[in-house]
């Protein structure tokens, strides 16, 4: 059981992701598990809420939005007329949803489903939602800090998220670091790199150069 | 699973692990004991030394992938007129013992043979720790090479048992 407060998904340029917690807050997957080449986003949450429920398992409701959304997005009348018989019913685990999906609108195709199933999670927002772009690398850390002597525990633990890039400017490489530190009171603070850093060695694996 | 991680502390010839430590007594002896034997002499002239402590930052439960980056700081202020804290330059790899003759432990700039510098412990503060070499991935055991510290008196020390001080271990977990 993960004693953090807060916990990560690792979204994927597919759409799908990498969740550190299962529901009841089991770590089920690493820092180094993350495919950093897919990386797109890197949420944060609040593990009490993933303890909840409220952020995954996932939980769906087709609502006004959603229709909006994928009528734009061309979906046609006879899918969305069906749609709306699921209209403000809440559907709790994509295989469930899934499966009332395909009994109600028939056979649209796959792209169509996972489209539906995307605009109509109910999710939690992310405490913080970091932009992982092309030539940009994570930066996670858990920073802990704890009294030589006495209650061998972390006091305090700061959470720190942001991305690091190597830019290269008239020949010369430079590392250039954006850091959120998220404090235990809940005060985010944004800042390049206070104190060294230590890269991991699979971070180190994936040096890329940004040109100016 | 968060890392559970101590403080270890190391005496005598061959320590081993070191013990969890539960204080860090600067007195003249080699141990670690609670109690009023072995006190650091205060000198009519000049400098005394208490025998050099050794401590390092040790793991029980692996950490997911990695703990680096360690870091010890002080809150800036030690309230025990007449002396000072030294911590040394360097944090070695291989333990050597502490020792001392008469008075005074010997000065470990002088006699560790790991350690060619010092400064005061209570410069390094959390906007500007010491580092500490040493790192850990996957298993349990030893992540920091070793911290050397000594307390020096002068003339001006006052007598009796000093108030406990707090210093503060920093890592990065992954």
């Amino acid at each position: 059981m993960s004693t953090d407060t807060i916990t990560w998904q690792a979204v994927y340029n597919d759409d799908t992701s990498l969740w550190e917690c299962d529901p009841s807050g089991n770590t089920i997957n690493k820092y180094e598990d993350i495919d950093r080449k897919r990386l797109c986003v890197f949420n944060l949450y609040s593990t009490t809420q993933v303890r909840a429920g409220k952020v995954i398992p996932e939980r769906f409701k087709i609502v006004d939005s959603v229709l909006s959304r994928l009528k734009w997005d061309g979906v046609t009348d006879d899918v969305l007329t069906n749609l709306q018989k699921l209209q403000n019913q809440e559907y709790v685990g994509p295989e469930k949803f899934s499966s009332v999906l395909n009994e109600i609108i028939g056979v649209v195709g796959d792209n169509i489903i996972k489209l539906i199933m995307r605009y109509s999670q109910i999710l939690t927002p992310p405490l913080i939602s970091v932009e992982i772009r092309p030539g940009y690398r994570l930066i996670w850390r858990k920073r802990r800090h704890q009294r030589v002597i006495g209650n061998q525990k972390p006091f305090k633990t700061v959470y720190l998220v942001g991305w690091q890039t190597t830019i290269q400017s008239a020949g010369i490489s430079r590392n250039v670091q954006s850091i959120l530190y998220i404090q235990p009171t809940g005060t985010v603070e944004m800042s390049g790199s206070r104190t060294d850093f230590e890269l991991l060695s699979f971070e180190k694996d994936l040096v890329e150069e940004v040109s100016l | 699973m968060a890392a559970t991680v101590e403080t270890r502390i190391f005496h005598g010839e061959s320590p081993g692990d070191g013990v969890v430590a539960t204080n860090v007594r600067f007195k003249l002896a080699d141990n670690n004991a609670q109690d009023v034997n072995n006190p650091v002499v205060r000198p009519d002239a000049g400098t005394n030394y208490s025998y050099w402590k050794t401590i390092a930052l040790h793991c029980t439960v692996a950490p997911d992938n990695a703990i680096n980056n360690v870091k010890l700081y002080s809150d800036g202020a030690l309230s025990w007129t007449g002396c000072t804290v030294y911590v040394g330059n360097e944090t070695p790899g291989a333990y050597q013992q502490a020792t001392g003759a008469g008075d005074s432990g010997d000065e470990m700039v002088a006699s560790h043979s790991g350690i060619t510098g010092k400064a005061d412990m209570f410069s390094y503060t959390s906007t500007s720790p010491k580092s500490v070499s040493g790192s850990i991935s996957y298993v349990t055991g030893r992540i920091s090479d070793y911290v050397i510290q000594q307390s020096a008196l002068t003339s001006s020390a006052v007598a009796g048992n000093k108030p406990t001080e707090t210093l503060t271990w920093q890592y990065d977990e992954t």
